[in-house]
């Protein structure tokens, strides 16, 4: 059957659902009335039909491929969230247990900043009373935080400060600061030398720091 | 029925609908990735493999599409419940092949919606529908005809199939024809060709 170019375009357009309402029903009644082109269109529909299908099959297929892929991404992006999530949990952990290892600076019930606040000639007095140590030195960029605070096991009242870098170990005698247990519980390590005008050295990261005695008082400790 | 997932671009399911109906290549992505992995997953609670399921689902979605691409089409219920409909039929074809002891039951066994086909087109739509084999060896003797209409004739249904859904004024300029309209023409005359070689083919087969 050979159709005219305005009822080709009539079909394709009818197959591709572009007629009017209008348009539609008047076809769709021709249709009703004229046999040959009613089958000639059905055929067209059938291939059509079966055309848009293989496409359709094609296109489902590359569907496929992104839901897969958005699958994958999706599990991989619950995995790193997961991660994310026991990291941060493993973090607040660590950072809650080292806070808790901390000594308690509370222990002489004084704010820390407080505790800070040595005086400068206290630090300097050379009087030994064998109460403690402190230690001013010019390394006060290489203490790092961590040894603002001694060790859990650490003896009790036994402080560092970074910020004005004294080493304070309220002590019954010297003795006590020989002992290398007391010395790794610092994380330092601290060397007695008679011979130098009676000097501890303290030892941290294979640097010397000369540490001078003082006298702290009592009310600053409770 | 309105559609509350995040990113779809359509107001509801109706809408949704309306887009197929006018080709919208979006909405036919959209419908296909919305649904299917719920799909899947019900055909698999009632006992399917995975790689059935899959099957399932496209087939199931080569039916629904047809279905409400006809301007005619109504959504009556959910889209999903609709899809589900289409798939439990599916799912109950596949089981009476594989246990034709299994009796029919009424809203499972029989998947025309209407009556049984009676013209050209119902004979070769109805039968693929409800016979995926037969689906099958139709597309088998589609892609001989297709082989045979020639190279240009083939890129060009090739690509009228594939972006029928853009502007032809865009694929007219791709295949050096005057408009769009010029486009039309020239997808009929190869589709003219097509239907001469499958046409006899099909009803050959479906004598056999």
């Amino acid at each position: 059957m050979e159709l005219n170019d305005n009822d080709t375009l009539l079909v394709e357009r009818y197959l591709a659902n572009e007629l009017s309402e209008s348009e539609r029903k008047n076809f769709q009644a021709r249709l009703q009335t004229d046999a040959e082109l009613a089958a000639y269109v059905a055929a067209h529909r059938a291939v059509d039909a079966a055309l848009t299908r293989e496409h359709r099959k094609k296109r489902f297929a590359a569907y496929d491929k992104e839901i897969k892929r958005q699958n994958v991404l999706t599990v991989t992006i619950r995995y790193a969230a997961a991660a994310a999530v026991v990291l941060a949990a493993g973090i607040a952990a660590y950072w809650q247990w080292n806070k808790q290892e901390q000594p308690q600076l509370a222990q002489t019930k004084k704010p820390a900043q407080e505790l800070l606040q040595i005086p400068q000639q206290t630090i300097q007095s050379r009087e030994n009373t064998g109460m403690g140590f402190a230690g001013v030195d010019s390394a006060q960029q290489l203490i790092p935080l961590w040894l603002t605070a001694a060790p859990a096991d650490a003896p009790a009242a036994t402080y560092l400060f970074r910020d004005t870098l004294q080493v304070f170990v309220p002590i019954a005698d010297d003795t006590q600061l020989k002992d290398s247990a007391f010395q790794q519980s610092l994380g330092l390590f601290l060397t007695y030398d008679r011979t130098q005008n009676d000097t501890y050295f303290l030892t941290f990261r294979g640097k010397k720091y000369a540490l001078k005695r003082y006298t702290p008082k009592p009310e600053a400790l409770e | 029925m309105k559609i509350l997932s995040l990113g779809n671009p359509f107001a509801d399911e109706h809408a949704l609908v309306r887009a197929i109906q006018r080709h919208d290549p979006k909405a036919e992505a959209y419908l296909y990735k919305k649904y299917k992995n719920k799909v899947v997953r019900y055909l698999m609670q009632k006992g399917t493999t995975e790689i059935q399921a899959e099957d399932l689902y496209q087939e199931t979605m080569i039916v629904a599409m047809e279905k409400i691409s006809d301007a005619n089409f109504q959504l009556e219920a959910k889209m999903s419940t609709y899809l589900m409909g289409i798939a439990t039929k599916k799912w109950y074809k596949l089981v009476r092949k594989e246990n034709p002891t299994v009796p029919i039951v009424a809203d499972g066994g029989n998947d025309e919606d209407g009556d049984a086909p009676t013209g050209i087109l119902e004979k070769f739509l109805g039968a693929a529908e409800n016979d995926s084999e037969w689906q099958e060896e139709q597309l088998q003797v589609l892609r001989l005809g297709l082989s045979k209409i020639g190279e240009q004739c083939r890129q060009l249904l090739d690509a009228w199939y594939e972006r029928k859904w853009g502007t032809s004024d865009e694929l007219a300029v791709q295949f050096g024809k005057s408009s769009g309209e010029a486009l039309k023409k020239a997808v009929h005359k190869c589709r003219e060709k097509l239907r001469e070689i499958v046409i006899p083919a099909w009803n050959k087969k479906l004598q056999y």
